[in-house]
């Protein structure tokens, strides 16, 4: 480890939150927001958290098996997860009226995803310089 | 403090849309910041008086409306052109609202710092 | 600076666009994504886009996607990757999708 990771972006860069609202495979708003959110992160800027809510928290399925040939709609996030560092929240109430998720059925949940409340997507949008909205 | 602008377009009946864009707003005003709303096109539907409570509802929008004062929020903006397409007017409305004019829109978004979509 | 206003639906379908651009003024930007991007031929925007003063783009990967854009791109739409739909958001700090 050289440096001590900080959440503070140097200057000139800036800090984002991502509110995804699709689910992965309803139309192209899922692929828009991952390949906005690569970009972020490859031009140097802070990916904080992209937070899954309404339809957007089936992406925290961790039993979706899409088919070899197929773009990996889940991993891809687990594997920015971790190799950003970025926080994958899901709405833990949008996630329970889909039955996405259950009080202690985290283990269920696709890797780097966590259950969080509204509570935290209204604090990134307060502390981060930009939000955007897919879906 | 931010200014958080929730923009309603749609129209307030099926699916979860009105409820989780409330819920939002809800939590963003209960962290203090400054949160308002507008309607626009079919956005204004919300308004309608007379929406009934059916079985296939889950949330009834227009109480959702009603109960906003009750947040600290300010009556809802509402774009004079959507009413207007729609026959409708302010005094046709479910709660007093502001009335604002199309091309003052623009205007407006310079007052808030983030946009937020239905 | 203004808003960056985000369509997505084809221009040909319902009336998403009209409503986009009649609350657009000088200064905005539009960004065109998914099928939005099919408005990259004159054709499809004549008599839309003379609304003033205002930035056009579209997703250059959403346009390669959906074959459009080589050799019929209007003067005033410019392609731009992922890279510059964040470079965007470094100017304008406002969003809003259609």
């Amino acid at each position: 480890m050289n440096k001590l990771k900080t959440n503070t972006p140097p200057d000139g860069f800036l800090k984002y939150t991502l509110q995804v609202n699709a689910s992965p495979y309803q139309g192209e708003s899922a692929d828009l927001a991952f390949g906005f959110a690569n970009a972020v992160v490859a031009k140097g800027h802070v990916l904080h958290r992209v937070f899954f809510y309404r339809d957007g928290v089936y992406h925290a399925l961790g039993e979706l098996l899409p088919s070899e040939e197929e773009v990996a709609k889940i991993s891809r996030w687990s594997k920015l997860a971790e190799t950003s560092g970025v926080d994958l929240g899901i709405c833990s109430a949008a996630a329970q009226r889909r039955g996405v998720w259950a009080p202690g059925g985290e283990s269920r949940l696709a890797q780097g995803f966590r259950v969080a409340g509204l509570a935290l997507l209204a604090e990134s949008i307060i502390e981060t310089d930009r939000l955007l909205v897919f879906g | 403090m931010m200014r958080c602008l929730f923009v309603f377009r749609y129209g307030p009946v099926g699916g979860s849309r009105a409820q989780e864009t409330f819920d939002l707003m809800l939590t963003l005003a209960a962290f203090d910041q400054k949160v308002e709303s507008l309607l626009l096109d079919d956005g204004v539907l919300h308004l309608l008086p007379g929406q009934q409570v059916q079985d296939l509802a889950w949330c009834h929008v227009p109480a959702l409306w009603q109960e906003l004062e009750l947040y600290g929020i300010e009556p809802p903006l509402v774009e004079h052109e959507s009413l207007l397409e729609r026959g409708l007017d302010r005094s046709s409305l479910l709660i007093p609202v502001r009335v604002v004019q199309r091309d003052t829109l623009p205007e407006l978004f310079e007052n808030f710092d983030r946009l937020m979509g239905d | 600076m203004g808003v960056l206003h985000v369509i997505r639906r084809s221009p040909t379908e319902g009336k998403a666009w009209d409503r986009c651009l009649e609350r657009m003024a000088a200064g905005d930007a539009l960004l065109l994504v998914a099928d939005a991007v099919y408005a990259v031929g004159e054709k499809l925007v004549n008599g839309r886009v003379g609304i003033g003063e205002i930035q056009i783009y579209a997703l250059l990967p959403d346009m390669l996607a959906r074959g459009v854009g080589q050799g019929e791109l209007g003067p005033w739409v410019r392609p731009i990757g992922f890279d510059g739909f964040v470079d965007l958001t470094l100017v304008y700090e406002r969003v809003l999708t259609w």
